[in-house]
């Protein structure tokens, strides 16, 4: 061969060694989740979470919970199924909500599981473990999943209450004593890098619940949206955190 | 004479006669009508009746329940179910192979728990809410227990169901159902107020119990595509069995906790609609169903003794007919006989000049054949006119009672009947004029 022709040819073989390493390469760094289809067809949709997530604080949790404002967002050939239960922490879901999830085969999966582990004092390691087994089995099922991060708390009634020296109007089973808002604020943040951290290793979704929250601090709208237990959000404050989620889903393209 | 001179003669005579033609032509095209209105008529409302009795399915329907069966089940039309019985596909195939039988169609009845709409019938839609359930509410939520049942929507022209507005669901949809009275009444609303359901969705639920006792449903929000009356099974909504399956693999997943918990068996199929291939071969096939060991019922008792009396009206309407149909048959030989006696003159030359008595018999005859010939066209088409308006007259007021309309019975035989019936009755009314014509002397008749 002669000395142009090889010269050439170790261009070439140097440019494909080149775009093998280079794909390797960014295959190893992350995971992006891959764009969730349309239901082209009959498709059932899966909510894993807590208290929010079934409705408290809403009038009417059938027709008021955010999960169910969501399912009315989707194409009417979607069924729905809320595997949520008061107090379940992410340990508790992994017990009784993901087993039944995995069976369903769910094209869409909502979870929300954050406030009671921050509640139960589980660390943001523990926490950020558990949610990424979460996600990667519901991803596992098929599932396209949208994981919400954790609102700001530092505004709600019962914090503020019963964050007093003498609080007067503070429920049984608040931890006490609660944290100062600077450490609150701290541990939301943790909790909200794990969540970043679990969907990006799982190929989930994040639904900032959190930047929500500051907007609707920032527009006045906050104190509206909780209901009068002083932590749940109401009727309006589960239909904005369902208008979330539909943008974040129409973002995506599973809505269609 | 030939049949064509014959024929000439006869036009000749009708048309100097014209108006005796006409009125003569017009009593048996009035007894042809309501020989053919009275028969359709009859007709369409025996039909109706007979499947408003088996609720719009065929005669020979036979319900068969996951059930074992009462042992003195075939003596009665409603059977009282013994202890469940799975209802499988070995099972819906060996009753699909008993004899006597011509189709099966599966049933599956699945519990469900329903959101009830925010809003149903007239006045305003709540503002941002296109659907009348979903959206914020301002009433309490109407929850309440019913069924859904699911079947092959293929074959539903087979299977007792009576649409009374809008349509039925797509084959296999999982997104439609339809509506049973029950759902109107539930809302206050009339059957005349059906078609306002028509359009709207609704929130369905198929529950299921857990092992820590909790329940979960399952939603989905189907159109509501249409109302309709069934008696396939209890249950306010009527769906696809692939729709019902749904339901019916969810709640049976909660296994022991949850089926019966919820009222639904651990059964493939709730139960089977089976067709025998004739009315009465019913109970012979419900006997062989009894003996292979399920519950069924059938309305053949029923059905038995309202065809006794549908009979009854049948012979009152035909001897109605009959009477109509003789006063014609005097008519045309009363104006026979008076033609005859009008034209002696004309025989007598007819004879005279070469013309033999059954000539003249062929004459008198034709003119009859021809009066009932016309006069039965004339009777069968108002008739079927007639019929045709007292349809249109029960419909408007069907429909306005919110109630599906009926189906004319018209028959090519009927018409046929009459037009036949009445041209042989003219030709037997005209025989006894005509044969004093044709025995007329020639002589005789020309002298006068």
């Amino acid at each position: 061969m002669s000395d142009r022709y090889r010269s050439v040819a170790v261009a070439v073989a140097v440019a494909i060694a080149a775009a093998v390493v280079l794909s390797a390469c960014s295959g190893s760094r992350s995971n992006p989740a891959p764009a969730p289809q349309p239901f082209a067809r009959p498709g059932l949709y899966v909510a894993v979470g807590a208290s929010e997530t079934i409705g408290d604080g809403t009038t009417e949790p059938l027709r008021e919970a955010w999960p169910q404002l969501l399912f009315g967002a989707m194409p009417l050939s979607v069924s729905f199924v809320n595997l949520g239960f008061q107090g379940a922490t992410t340990a508790d879901a992994i017990a009784r909500q993901v087993p039944v999830a995995e069976t369903l085969h769910p094209t869409v999966a909502t979870v929300w599981l954050n406030v009671n582990d921050l509640i139960n004092g589980v660390n943001a390691p523990d926490f950020e473990a558990h949610l990424r087994v979460i996600l990667e089995r519901l991803r596992a099922a098929g599932a396209a999943v949208y994981v919400a991060n954790t609102p700001a708390l530092d505004h709600l009634p019962i914090y503020l209450a019963c964050s007093q020296a003498a609080p007067t109007a503070c429920p049984a089973g608040v931890p006490d004593p609660l944290p100062p808002p600077a450490v609150l604020n701290r541990m939301v943040d943790d909790y909200n890098a794990a969540t970043g951290r679990a969907a990006a290793a799982s190929g989930a979704i994040v639904v900032d619940l959190h930047a929500a929250s500051l907007a609707a601090r920032a527009d006045g709208s906050e104190s509206r949206l909780i209901s009068n237990d002083g932590f749940h959000p109401n009727a309006a404050g589960a239909r904005r955190i369902s208008d979330t989620f539909v943008a974040v889903l129409r973002a995506t393209g599973a809505l269609g | 004479m030939s049949w064509t001179d014959a024929f000439a003669l006869v036009l000749t005579e009708l048309r100097r006669r014209a108006a005796r033609s006409a009125l003569t032509v017009a009593a048996v095209a009035l007894a042809a009508t309501l020989l053919t209105s009275l028969v359709t008529i009859a007709t369409t409302a025996q039909n109706r009746v007979l499947s408003e009795v088996s609720t719009g399915g065929p005669l020979a329907g036979i319900k068969v329940a996951a059930a074992a069966p009462d042992p003195s089940q075939v003596d009665r039309d409603d059977a009282r179910p013994g202890a469940p019985k799975p209802l499988d596909e070995a099972a819906l195939a060996r009753i699909r192979g008993v004899k006597d039988v011509k189709a099966v169609y599966p049933v599956v009845a699945v519990p469900v728990v329903v959101v009830g709409p925010l809003h149903v019938g007239p006045g305003p839609v709540p503002a941002g809410d296109e659907s009348v359930a979903g959206g914020p509410g301002d009433g309490p939520v109407d929850l309440y227990g019913d069924s859904l049942v699911g079947l092959p929507l293929t074959q539903v022209a087979r299977l007792p169901v009576t649409l009374l507005a809008g349509r039925l669901p797509t084959a296999g949809s999982l997104t439609e159902v339809v509506v049973t009275p029950g759902y109107l009444d539930r809302f206050h609303l009339s059957a005349k107020q059906a078609p306002l359901v028509v359009g709207t969705r609704v929130e369905i639920g198929f529950p299921r119990g857990f092992a820590t006792g909790a329940a979960r449903a399952r939603w989905v929000r189907p159109t509501v595509v249409g109302v309709a009356a069934q008696d396939a099974g209890p249950g306010q909504f009527l769906g696809s069995v692939e729709l019902a399956a749904v339901g019916r693999d969810w709640t049976l997943a909660g296994g022991a906790r949850g089926a019966p918990r919820f009222g639904l068996q651990d059964t493939t199929y709730t139960g089977l609609f089976v067709i025998a291939d004739r009315l009465d071969r019913v109970t012979a096939v419900r006997t062989r169903i009894t003996t292979i060991g399920y519950s069924t019922s059938a309305p053949e008792n029923l059905i038995a003794s309202v065809k006794r009396y549908l009979r009854v009206v049948d012979i009152v309407l035909a001897a109605v007919s009959a009477i109509a149909l003789v006063v014609a048959a005097l008519g045309i030989a009363n104006a026979l006989y008076a033609a005859v006696r009008e034209r002696r003159r004309e025989i007598g030359v007819l004879k005279a000049i070469g013309a033999r008595d059954r000539d003249v018999l062929r004459i008198f005859v034709l003119e009859a054949l021809l009066i009932g010939a016309v006069g039965g066209v004339i009777g069968a088409v108002a008739g079927t006119a007639v019929a045709g308006t007292v349809g249109w007259a029960v419909n408007r007021y069907l429909h306005s009672q919110g109630i599906a309309g009926i189906r004319l019975a018209l028959s090519v035989g009927v018409l046929a009947g009459a037009i036949a019936g009445s041209t042989l009755l003219a030709v037997v009314a005209g025989v006894a004029p005509a044969r004093q014509a044709a025995r007329l002397p020639a002589r005789e008749a020309v002298a006068e």
